[in-house]
């Protein structure tokens, strides 16, 4: 007799679904535009979508299916799931470490985050000696600085957070 | 002849053949950065043509422009860092020979296809002006359209085992190519009200966000150095291996270069599908395509080939009929306009010499590069055996800075960041990167041809004769590798 398995959504279906609400909003955003303007949103996102379904369909089919062994739903033991938790930690914080980084370049602006961000990075989450820190930083802010605003002239905009406060400086 | 001969005495000259290296060495750098695109730097460098002679403009931007992608090669195949976005394909086998240690034959295979390929485009420019036109007025809007599904369908079909997540991909790709102005009526499309995204996602922050950040993240988890071989310096042994590859897999190299050259001819075609179709012909001509995307040479090979030869291609149309073929064209021209060469008929009765100057700096531009490159390549490859933490705040740097200058906008930079993270969910659940790129990139054209060709024919563009000619080959380079897969499979049952 087959046993019947219970379908958990893995996390790559839920990816798949991603896609899908992509295209199903690009069908709802187009109905409303002319002829011209929707003919190849429509005529993308309507295929689109019926064959994000299909793949969706065709994963569940996939885990359900018993030639695939284990299913999703089935347990782990204790030592795979404490290795997989600390991988997803870890890339849970470097992820962080990175969006950090941008929200920085957003709020303070580049030349103010880039020397501060290799510091910070480089002597806390690669454990590096302090010099080498800092004189990693210093190449970079000189490098960056001599190239892209002394070579090329390139216009860097203040950080959010700056251009609210230089106002409020004295002149 | 002589004529031919007199353009090389010409270039020769000072100060042109110092300006010539000049933009040349400024190109190698610009390559190298990614997102300092070579667009970019075209527009920089114009207000220093005024003072310049008209050959030494043409030897200063051309010089700076042909070496652009031959440089964008070697950060993708070092850091997995597209320094052009017509660099991407190199990343597919140019990287994972990096990381096994043998980084130095991806840069000599790179280095010797680009040259030929570019020599081999340049050489091309100058035999096929006479013939050209005929060919090129054939094309109409249909054509352009399919020639651009047919790229988009080889990439798709080589990027991924699953067919079904390359077409997802491409199709999302699209989507994110209507976000702005539709191109028939302006009508703002999928904006969310941003003034930011009336003009569209750009490639550039797109293109290094989903192919940059992913590696970056992987550098900064693992630690460890790129080229997972430890070497203390690259044997220019490998190097010269890679070197005698682009001269033993000759006839690949030919035809990838002849396959560039053509695309590069076609008005917005040109680099981006170029790369990707030659990396389908390598790929499917080869004794082991199933080993492609873990570094065989023949991946570089003939990517290098096809981008640098269609450099020689996309000048055809300049040249010949003042048409530029894409937006670096775009900006050449406006360059030549300023010290007074018209580019078209006029220069072709006028001043061939000319423009057969341009042919040779292009095969001088690239020779240089290449000694530049072979200079620089201990410093550069280098770099991959440095334990990744701490390679990784530069690299972000670049990146970050890469995509702010695309429009000198922070929003960029949230672009990049979003696509960097849609890049690292594609590699997780192995969806593949490459058909989103090009689609993002060919989806502005195809839409337009799109509606001009059920504009102008209805639905019978569709039997035009040349269009059926490439939704064959299309259908054929969609099918052809199950159907060789298929053969593998039942020939290695019955042995």
């Amino acid at each position: 007799m087959t046993e019947r398995r219970q379908w958990k959504p893995a996390a790559g279906w839920w990816f798949t679904c991603v896609f899908a609400a992509a295209f199903l909003w690009g069908i709802f955003e187009a109905r409303e535009w002319s002829e011209k303007t929707s003919l190849f949103p429509l005529m993308v996102s309507i295929p689109m979508f019926l064959l994000c379904i299909f793949q969706m369909t065709r994963e569940i089919l996939r885990q359900l299916s018993p030639s695939t062994g284990r299913s999703v739903a089935s347990s782990t033991d204790a030592m795979e799931e404490t290795i997989y938790n600390a991988h997803r930690r870890k890339v849970g914080m470097i992820v962080a470490q990175m969006l950090a980084y941008f929200a920085g370049i957003f709020l303070l602006g580049f030349f103010e985050v880039i020397p501060l961000f290799t510091i910070l990075y480089l002597r806390f989450s690669a454990r590096e000696p302090w010099w080498r820190a800092v004189a990693q930083a210093v190449a970079i802010f000189v490098f960056c600085w001599v190239l892209f605003k002394e070579v090329l002239h390139l216009p860097f905009s203040d950080g959010v957070l700056v251009a609210l406060i230089r106002p409020l400086l004295p002149a | 002849m002589d004529i031919f001969l007199g353009a090389l005495w010409q270039v020769l000259q000072w100060p042109n053949v110092g300006l010539m290296m000049l933009g040349a060495f400024v190109g190698f750098w610009v390559g190298i950065l990614p997102g300092i695109g070579g667009v970019t730097t075209l527009a920089l460098m114009i207000p220093f043509v005024f003072t310049m002679s008209p050959v030494g403009a043409f030897a200063f931007l051309l010089g700076m422009h042909s070496v652009c992608a031959m440089a964008g090669d070697i950060t993708s195949i070092l850091f997995s860092i597209p320094g052009e976005p017509t660099s991407a394909a190199t990343i597919i086998d140019g990287y994972p020979m990096s990381k096994k240690g043998r980084a130095g034959q991806a840069l000599g295979a790179v280095l010797g296809s680009s040259l030929i390929g570019a020599w081999v485009g340049a050489f091309a420019l100058a035999a096929i002006i006479p013939v050209v036109r005929p060919v090129i007025l054939y094309f109409g809007t249909p054509e352009f359209l399919m020639l651009a599904v047919l790229g988009l369908s080889y990439v798709i079909v080589l990027s991924t085992r699953s067919i079904t997540k390359g077409v997802l991909m491409g199709g999302f790709g699209f989507l994110l190519s209507m976000v702005g102005s539709d191109p028939q009526g302006g009508v703002p499309r999928y904006v969310f009200g941003h003034l930011y995204l009336w003009e569209g996602l750009g490639i550039v922050p797109v293109a290094v966000g989903l192919f940059a950040i992913p590696e970056i993240l992987e550098l900064m988890f693992s630690g460890t150095s790129i080229a997972k071989a430890k070497q203390a310096k690259i044997p220019w042994s490998q190097v010269v291996e890679g070197f005698k590859d682009s001269v033993h897999h000759w006839w690949l190299v030919l035809r990838c270069s002849l396959l560039g050259t053509f695309l590069g001819l076609i008005p917005g075609l040109g680099g981006s599908v170029a790369q990707w179709v030659a990396y389908a012909h390598a790929q499917q001509s080869s004794r082991n395509p199933q080993e492609f995307g873990t570094g065989r040479v023949e991946g570089v090979i003939g990517v290098g080939a096809a981008q640098n030869a269609k450099e020689g291609g996309s000048l055809i149309p300049m040249i010949a009929f003042g048409i530029p073929s894409g937006a670096a064209m775009a900006i050449l021209l406006g360059g030549f306009l300023i010290v007074g060469l018209t580019p078209g008929p006029e220069m072709l009765r006028d001043h061939v010499d000319v423009a057969y100057g341009m042919v040779w700096t292009v095969v001088l531009a690239h020779l240089f590069a290449v000694i530049i490159s072979l200079a620089l390549l201990q410093k550069l490859a280098a770099l991959t055996t440095i334990n990744g933490r701490l390679l990784a705040p530069f690299l972000l740097v670049l990146v970050a800075i890469g995509a702010y200058t695309s429009t000198n906008s922070t929003d960029d930079v949230l672009v990049m960041l979003g696509s960097g993270l849609l890049g690292y969910f594609c590699v997780r659940y192995d969806w593949p990167r490459p058909p989103l790129i090009l689609a993002l990139v060919l989806g502005e054209i195809t839409e337009r041809n799109l509606w001009l060709s059920y504009r102008l024919y209805g639905w019978d563009w569709l039997s035009r004769p040349l269009v059926l000619v490439i939704l064959a080959l299309t259908v054929l380079g969609v099918v052809l590798p199950h159907i060789l897969a298929a053969k593998r499979v039942a020939a290695a049952r019955q042995s």
